[in-house]
């Protein structure tokens, strides 16, 4: 099935690029928008599976890919939203994650990772699938972040950390299995002792289960039980 | 007075009072001859005194007295003229003392001498006018007032000669002899001397009530100065006058030894004018002395209003005024900020302009009548300009301060609008445009056949990707691009996120922040984390920015080894210049082995001249926006 795209970036080079990339893997871009106005009546009208929103467009140049993002999963929850920005923000991610439906079909993600097409796809598929995209920076910056007054025992092996990372950029068991090369029962059960240690009740959807680990690794630890 | 005037009117007095030595006869007839009698015009008061038997001869007494007074209205001008700017009073006065000594001749038997004694009797009289009514510049201001003076020297002098044209004293001293010969008799006419004596009081007594109308009534006009100048001179011709007024009366109603006493009582009469002069002197010596206090009261607290008061005591003038020279009109202003002219000569008021290396300070404008205090006017006007050049001093200095504060923040306000600009056209252009690059070298990688050119390019996208990671870092080094987004409490989270020692941010604001104070802090708050996180080995950071209607205070704490201090190379004292240039105070705490606070003061309002709001004034609302993480 062809994937149906918007795209919105105010920059026409951008936006061309990155037509011709996704059209170059088949994908069908059923617009070019220059702002969230514009963004927004596309997709109205042509309901694509997922649109790729840059983050900073005018007239403000701040965050309006966010409003544009919040007002199309109000609209039209069946669409998914992967937005860019030059730089992550987590303040950023998590007002964007803390709607209703959480990080369900919502990806955030480094503008420059387009430039790693298959990882991009990926996240893009994803995002237009109901999944989570999370930029990998955002989750690194998160996990390696120094947590005050964590608990010994909490610790994690370097290997569930790998694995927490995965699962923070919203992948799924399995890309995390072919990812690190393991079994998928193995990461499943490195999954449950995560969440385990961070005293979190196990998520079964993807997409809920990146929110609260995200949540948790932001809120700095502690056994806060994040719904 | 130059010495050499002084010399010569003092020659003049002592030759003219040599003269009058000279000239008494001492004759027992001479000194009993009615018609020489000092002071007394009247031909009729000299037949009623000839009538009299027991008549007082003239005497040593009586010479002395005379001599006294004539020397004293002399020299009590020479001591006017010297203390006064204005030489005119002082020289009415030695006239006056002039006349007055000349009218001695009367005493000589020499019949020329004797005539102009006895025209002369009453001629110091108009010069003592004109001193009261000119009083205290001695120079007649209206035509009417200059007509009157020449009117009462004319008729002085008409009197004298009316008086003496039909009377041969020769003939009409009943009681002894009369030796004394009138140059000025055209024929001898007792009646008609009578008519002419009886018109001429009236006339003397009315003009003699009219001075003192005048005065009354010029005392009534005058300021508080003019008063105080005035007082004793005034009181004095008062006194003098009504003294002449009695003399001429007593003299025709008593009969016997009164007359001859109450004669003598013109002198002590006469005499209160030079006293009320030298009074009048003492009392400017008096004023002066208080111009210490007036220092003071200037060097502890030079406040304009308090300055007047000072100045306005010490010159005994309450409507004296103290206008500043303000150099942008340029003109003087006056206390309530008006800009004013200068008086016009004549105008009742004078002023003074206080001048310092040249360039005028200020101007005291005061009433006329003490422009006859020239030492103490000088006085004041050193003390004066003085305080006004400390205080332009002041001022000035004040608002170099104030233009250097202002010309600091619009350089740091102009820098950080460049940041702004810059942040942006880095993400609008260089990096869009790499990111496209970027995007077109993945679909070469992909279009790609051969293995050698994929690597290659897959290189060349990994490169760029770490130019595109630099570039990032330095947009955000230049402005934050949180800051433009999420504001000061998201801009410090973000910092929290990328510092590697765990950190606190507490932000509480209740008024929105200015961009440039908002960027000042974060800046502050961005170069102190990064100062702890690595140097002091810190194991926790506490940031504080706590926002009220009118100002910012953030602090960042660490728990590290302390020992910080701002030094010229370090980012401390940049942190300092940043906070200064917007008005506000740096401050660091690091005692070693302590840990180091950092605490920036930084207020909305920058303007050194506006004041802080009252607290109260705005009410805060916490908790308007508001950031933690723990």
């Amino acid at each position: 099935m062809t994937l149906r795209v918007a795209i919105a970036d105010d920059s026409a080079l951008l936006r061309r690029g990155l037509a011709a990339l996704l059209e170059a893997e088949g994908m069908t871009v059923v617009c070019e928008a220059g702002d969230a106005g514009e963004l927004l009546s596309c997709v109205d009208r042509e309901r694509p599976d997922a649109a790729v929103v840059d983050i900073r467009m005018p007239p403000g140049y701040a965050t309006e890919g966010i409003e544009a993002a919040r007002e199309i999963r109000r609209r039209h929850p069946a669409t998914g939203v992967l937005l860019l920005s030059q730089y992550v923000e987590t303040e950023n991610a998590m007002s964007l994650f803390a709607g209703a439906d959480g990080a369900k079909g919502l990806g955030y993600l480094l503008k420059e990772r387009v430039s790693d097409v298959e990882d991009f796809l990926d996240a893009l598929r994803r995002v237009a699938a109901g999944g989570t995209a999370v930029d990998p920076d955002l989750v690194s910056r998160l996990v390696s972040r120094p947590q005050e007054g964590r608990q010994s025992g909490e610790e994690l092996s370097t290997r569930e950390r790998e694995v927490l990372e995965l699962m923070a950029e919203g992948r799924t068991n399995q890309a995390i299995s072919r990812c690190l090369f393991l079994g998928e029962r193995t990461v499943e059960a490195h999954i449950r002792s995560i969440f385990v240690k961070f005293n979190l009740r196990p998520e079964p959807e993807d997409h809920r289960r990146v929110l609260a680990v995200l949540s948790y690794l932001r809120s700095g630890g502690g056994h806060r039980a994040i719904h | 007075m130059t010495p050499r005037q002084s010399a010569l009117v003092l020659a003049v007095t002592a030759g003219l009072a040599v003269v009058v030595l000279l000239a008494v006869d001492w004759s027992p007839a001479a000194l009993q001859d009615p018609a020489r009698t000092l002071g007394l015009l009247n031909a009729q008061g000299v037949v009623h005194l000839g009538g009299i038997a027991d008549r007082a001869p003239f005497g040593v007494l009586e010479l002395a007295m005379f001599l006294a007074v004539g020397l004293g209205l002399v020299l009590s001008g020479v001591a006017a003229w010297r203390s006064r700017p204005n030489a005119r009073p002082g020289f009415l006065l030695i006239l006056a003392g002039w006349l007055w000594l000349a009218a001695g001749l009367r005493r000589s038997s020499d019949p020329l001498a004797f005539t102009v004694g006895v025209t002369l009797t009453l001629m110091y009289q108009p010069p003592l006018l004109q001193l009261a009514l000119s009083f205290p510049t001695g120079t007649l201001k209206t035509r009417v007032q200059k007509v009157a003076v020449g009117f009462f020297f004319s008729l002085w002098l008409a009197i004298a000669v009316a008086n003496w044209a039909f009377f041969d004293p020769r003939q009409h001293v009943a009681a002894g002899d009369s030796t004394s010969q009138n140059l000025l008799l055209l024929w001898d006419d007792l009646a008609l001397t009578t008519a002419i004596g009886n018109v001429a009081r009236v006339v003397q007594i009315g003009v003699g009530l009219a001075i003192v109308v005048l005065l009354a009534m010029r005392w009534h006009a005058g300021t508080p100065a003019y008063r105080s100048a005035f007082l004793p001179l005034g009181f004095a011709l008062v006194l003098k006058t009504g003294a002449t007024i009695w003399v001429a009366a007593a003299v025709v109603q008593f009969s016997g030894p009164q007359v001859s006493e109450a004669l003598l009582w013109q002198y002590p009469a006469t005499a209160v004018i030079p006293l009320a002069v030298l009074l009048g002197l003492w009392r400017y010596r008096f004023a002066r002395g208080s111009l210490s206090e007036l220092m003071v009261e200037i060097g502890s607290a030079p406040l304009s209003e308090r300055l007047t008061d000072a100045l306005r005591k010490t010159v005994r003038d309450p409507s004296l005024e103290l206008w500043q020279w303000s150099p942008g009109q340029p003109g003087f202003i006056d206390g309530h900020g008006r800009a004013r002219e200068l008086p016009e000569e004549h105008s009742g008021r004078a002023a003074m302009l206080l001048e310092r290396r040249g360039l005028p300070v200020g101007a005291l404008v005061f009433d006329q009548a003490l422009r006859d205090q020239p030492r103490l006017l000088e006085a004041v006007r050193s003390a004066t300009s003085l305080t006004l050049e400390n205080r332009n001093m002041e001022q000035q200095l004040r608002e170099q301060l104030i233009e250097v504060r202002r010309s600091r923040e619009r350089i740091v306000t102009a820098g950080d609008a460049r940041r702004r600009q810059l942040e942006r056209d880095l993400h609008d252009g260089a990096q869009q445009r790499l990111v496209a690059v970027a995007m077109e070298l993945a679909r070469a990688r992909r279009l790609a056949a051969d293995a050698d050119v994929r690597e290659l390019i897959g290189h060349a996208a990994g490169e760029l990707n770490t130019a595109l990671r630099e570039l990032r870092e330095l947009a955000r080094g230049v402005y934050p691009p949180s800051l433009r987004e999420r504001g000061l409490a998201g801009s410090l989270t973000a910092l929290a996120e990328r510092t590697a020692v765990p950190m606190d941010v507490q932000v509480e604001l209740a008024a929105p922040v200015p961009p440039a104070v908002e960027l000042a802090a974060y800046f502050i708050c961005a170069e102190a984390v990064t100062n702890t996180a690595k140097h002091a080995g810190a194991t926790m950071i506490h940031v504080r920015a706590t926002g009220t209607a009118d100002g910012l205070t953030v602090v960042v704490m660490d728990n590290g080894r302390g020992g910080a201090a701002p030094g010229p190379d370090g980012g401390l004292m940049g942190l300092a210049d940043r906070a200064a240039a917007l008005g506000g105070t740096f401050d660091v705490v690091s005692p070693p082995g302590r840990g180091t606070a950092v605490t920036a003061v930084l207020p909305f309002s920058p303007d050194p001249a506006s004041l802080p709001a009252q607290p109260g004034e705005f009410p805060a609302q916490p908790g308007e926006e508001k950031g933690a993480t723990p």
